[in-house]
């Protein structure tokens, strides 16, 4: 399979992937599927803003999304996903300050725009009318006004826990993040470490938070080693959020897997068009896996370096293969004890 | 990462493979190779290598050491080891230390060359330079693999005294003197003058 080939398999999956997970937040569009994870708002929109750029509708729908959503988003958690320098941070500024300036409050900030080079942001589409926001952030979209079709997120939706635990505590601490990697993660409890990894704040931050949870008996702490561990009686917050064990989300590392789709999508638009050899193309193929395996790793998503030279892109297109895997619907639960 | 040696077919992929990385990074380079993938690569002998020894980097006229490997061909020499799971030495500039005590006379007018793409030619030591180099080599490393390439070359006796004449250049010393005196003994070649 040439890269042009897994391109044109890896690109519609991953729309059609980011129309899912939308569909179930509030976006205008048949969901068709109700997904048992916590999705992480902030990573799939940096995502979404990438891979929308191939399906004008997504984009518009989700900048619509954000400017009546926007009050559910962290500005510190885009931030710290997609800050100043990072390839997709002109796109996620250019949506915010779009979406502000049709009265979402969401405000990232960052630095001072600079005159750049326009691009356009669609591929396929001729712009006769620039909107004037995307402009000053160097791309050329067609004038946009918002479809007022998006709704509020349905907080009885698995995938928008995050925007529940939000409406509980707030968006100004990391008290939902944290409670949502311990009411949702694998493990029955973390140290401060991973869980800011996952809460996207600093540790810190994050230590901070988790001893005024603790002073409030919210958390249990024990030590293991020199190290403290942290968990959520379950039980008790499955009670509070009015499920059962079983019904709670599943955790996913989403910053770490979209991440590492989005710069797969990246690849795949540099190399798709280009004629390189076999052994060529498995070498850049390797290149790209080899900055990806940390985080696909971390994702639990298995990598093979299996195949010398040009044998190699069969494994490639394995590891993609179950990058995707990861996208699909969880099963449905057989059973989840407290933890 | 293996450190199974390769044929001739699969230097042949790898050298391909460097020319192709060399070509990416936009870099063109051209190598004097000997020992056993340069006679390999002429179907000088059947067997496997380990390596890939440059002796020197050809600029213009001029042979230049190769140690250390030009940065860029370092970079492309170590994408292929990586994508072939090959130890990072594959390619190594072990033989260049040759060129200060000189080569065989007529050694660039004897090379054979091959292309690997358009950024990568190589330029094998004739059948005559090896034999040159591997009865040195027999001589100041011992026999083993030497002496079998010594043997698969089946050097006529003129060949063997001109290598020999060569040899002393590299070390007049008597007690190399009379280990190759063993050695030409050990091949067949009795009384030789190594002082003509």
């Amino acid at each position: 399979m040439s890269i042009s080939t897994l391109r044109d398999r890896v690109h519609p999956a991953l729309v059609e992937f980011a129309w899912s997970q939308w569909a179930q937040m509030g976006v205008f569009a048949n969901a068709g599927r109700r997904d048992r994870w916590a999705q992480d708002p902030e990573a799939l929109l940096v995502f979404t803003l990438r891979v929308g750029r191939r399906d004008p509708r997504l984009f518009d729908e989700v900048l619509d999304w954000l400017r009546h959503n926007g009050r559910l988003v962290s500005a510190r958690r885009l931030a710290t996903l997609c800050p100043p320098g990072d390839a997709e941070y002109p796109v996620v500024a250019a949506a915010v300050d779009w979406a502000r300036a049709h009265g979402s409050p969401l405000r990232l900030g960052g630095r001072p725009l600079v005159k750049v080079a326009e691009t356009p942001l669609f591929a396929t589409m001729h712009v006769a009318k620039a909107d004037t926001i995307f402009r000053a952030h160097g791309y050329l979209k067609p004038a946009t006004a918002p479809s007022f079709n998006s709704v509020d997120p349905d907080l009885s939706a698995p995938v928008n826990l995050a925007f529940r635990l939000r409406q509980h505590f707030g968006l100004s601490s990391s008290r939902p993040e944290i409670a949502r990697f311990l009411l949702t993660c694998d493990a029955p409890d973390a140290d401060a470490l991973a869980i800011a990894d996952a809460a996207g704040y600093t540790k810190r931050n994050v230590s901070e938070t988790l001893s005024a949870l603790l002073a409030a008996g919210d958390v249990q702490r024990y030590t293991h080693g020199n190290e403290g561990r942290y968990s959520f009686d379950r039980r008790r917050w499955a009670d509070f959020l009015g499920l059962t064990v079983g019904e709670l989300p599943v955790y996913r590392d989403w910053p770490r897997v979209l991440r590492a789709l989005q710069e797969l999508d990246r690849w795949l638009d540099v190399h798709g068009g280009t004629d390189l050899s076999d052994y060529m193309q498995a070498s850049e193929a390797r290149d790209l896996m080899g900055h990806l395996e940390p985080m696909l790793t971390a994702a639990g998503v298995r990598v093979s370096h299996e195949g010398a030279g040009a044998e190699y892109w069969s494994t490639f297109e394995g590891n993609v293969t179950r990058l995707l895997a990861s996208l699909r619907p969880e099963p449905h639960p057989t059973g989840r004890t407290n933890a | 990462m293996t450190d199974q040696p390769f044929g001739a077919d699969q230097a042949g992929e790898l050298l391909h493979s460097l020319g192709e990385q060399l070509a990416a990074a936009g870099a063109q380079f051209d190598l004097v190779v000997i020992g056993g993938s340069a006679l390999l690569a002429l179907g000088l002998v059947a067997r496997t290598t380990r390596d890939v020894d440059v002796l020197a980097i050809l600029r213009g006229e001029t042979l230049a050491p190769a140690d250390p490997l030009p940065p860029e061909l370092a970079i492309a020499r170590d994408r292929v080891a990586r994508d072939f799971g090959l130890p990072s030495d594959w390619l190594n500039p072990g033989p260049t230390e040759l060129l200060r005590f000189g080569l065989p006379d007529g050694f660039l007018a004897r090379i054979e060359t091959r292309t690997y793409g358009g950024s990568l030619t190589i330029r094998y030591a004739s059948r005559l330079d090896q034999i040159h180099f591997k009865l040195y080599a027999m001589v100041d490393q011992g026999a083993g693999r030497h002496e079998a390439d010594l043997r698969a070359l089946a050097p006529s006796a003129a060949e063997l005294r001109a290598a020999s004449r060569w040899a002393r250049t590299h070390d007049p010393s008597e007690g190399f003197r009379q280990e190759l005196e063993a050695a030409l003994a050990h091949l067949g070649l009795v009384d030789v003058d190594l002082d003509a």
